[in-house]
């Protein structure tokens, strides 16, 4: 049943994905940023400036992201080998994995300094 | 004997080499086969690429500077072993995003699946003919062209 529904978060997360990652990358895209190069979306004004309009969004994505990447991860390594032991561990890791790197992004989005 | 045995349970059980070895990919005439293991391998990337990434754009919180973030965004914008891998990188996310969408469409709306009907010779999937096989070349043609966009954006620009 906890599978099944981590599958379902799996395909969810999946389709919220293809919307939020194309946003972030066409943020990248000088000429929708009125700017003149690729280097010039990554300067720390313009960032920063992503970070204070769209940190929830930024947030959203970043879980999002880690959710399907972590649960990706744990999906292959139970596939990959079998055994109670094993499960046991890479259950353990994934839920670590995720939880410190959800810290992380939430430590990034919400401490960021002015450039 | 014991290679024998070996050598049919790695051919069972390939495990991580199925995704590498060319040997054991088995994608001839098979493009739904190849399909499955690009969005392995890429998921595997796009992952490891997402820890990294995150830990990168947190810099500016942890270290309570920009210039170590600088530096690094700087260096993407001109050919180095840098940008490279982040271009490698872009490419494993686009086609994980593309074919994650053809997934989508034939799994979840069931696109391209056809009604049941009686298995008759030559025995092929029906998602190894028609609309789906169409799909599958038609996201990996997308794959392509879009990661192509994004080197001339990146590196020529």
């Amino acid at each position: 049943m906890v599978g099944a529904r981590l599958q379902a978060l799996q395909y969810i997360t999946g389709a919220l994905l293809v919307v939020l990652v194309a946003w972030h990358l066409a943020m990248r895209i000088p000429e929708l940023r009125g700017l003149q190069s690729f280097t010039e979306t990554l300067l720390p004004q313009v960032v920063y400036g992503e970070y204070t309009s769209y940190g929830a969004l930024l947030l959203l994505l970043a879980l999002a992201a880690l959710f399907h990447g972590v649960n990706g991860l744990r999906i292959i390594l139970l596939e990959l080998h079998h055994g109670p032991i094993w499960d046991k561990l890479v259950n353990a890791a994934a839920v670590l994995a995720f939880l410190a790197m959800a810290a992380v992004a939430v430590h990034s989005v919400l401490y960021v300094p002015p450039p | 004997m014991a290679g024998r045995i070996r050598a049919r349970l790695l051919n069972n059980r390939p495990g991580p080499r199925a995704w590498i070895d060319p040997w054991l990919l088995r994608i001839r005439g098979n493009p739904e086969r190849l399909a499955f293991m690009l969005h392995r391998l890429t998921g595997v990337i796009v992952s490891f690429f997402l820890f990294f990434h995150i830990l990168t754009v947190s810099r500016p919180a942890r270290e309570g500077s920009w210039e170590a973030y600088l530096e690094e965004a700087l260096r993407l914008g001109e050919p180095n072993i840098t940008s490279i891998l982040f271009y490698i990188a872009m490419g494993a996310v686009l086609y994980h995003g593309i074919n994650g969408v053809r997934l989508i469409l034939v799994e979840a709306l069931a696109l391209g699946i056809g009604r049941p009907e009686k298995p008759k010779p030559p025995y092929i999937a029906p998602s190894l003919r028609g609309f789906q096989r169409l799909l599958i070349y038609a996201s990996i043609a997308l794959w392509l062209v879009l990661w192509a966009l994004l080197g001339y954006v990146m590196f020529l620009r």
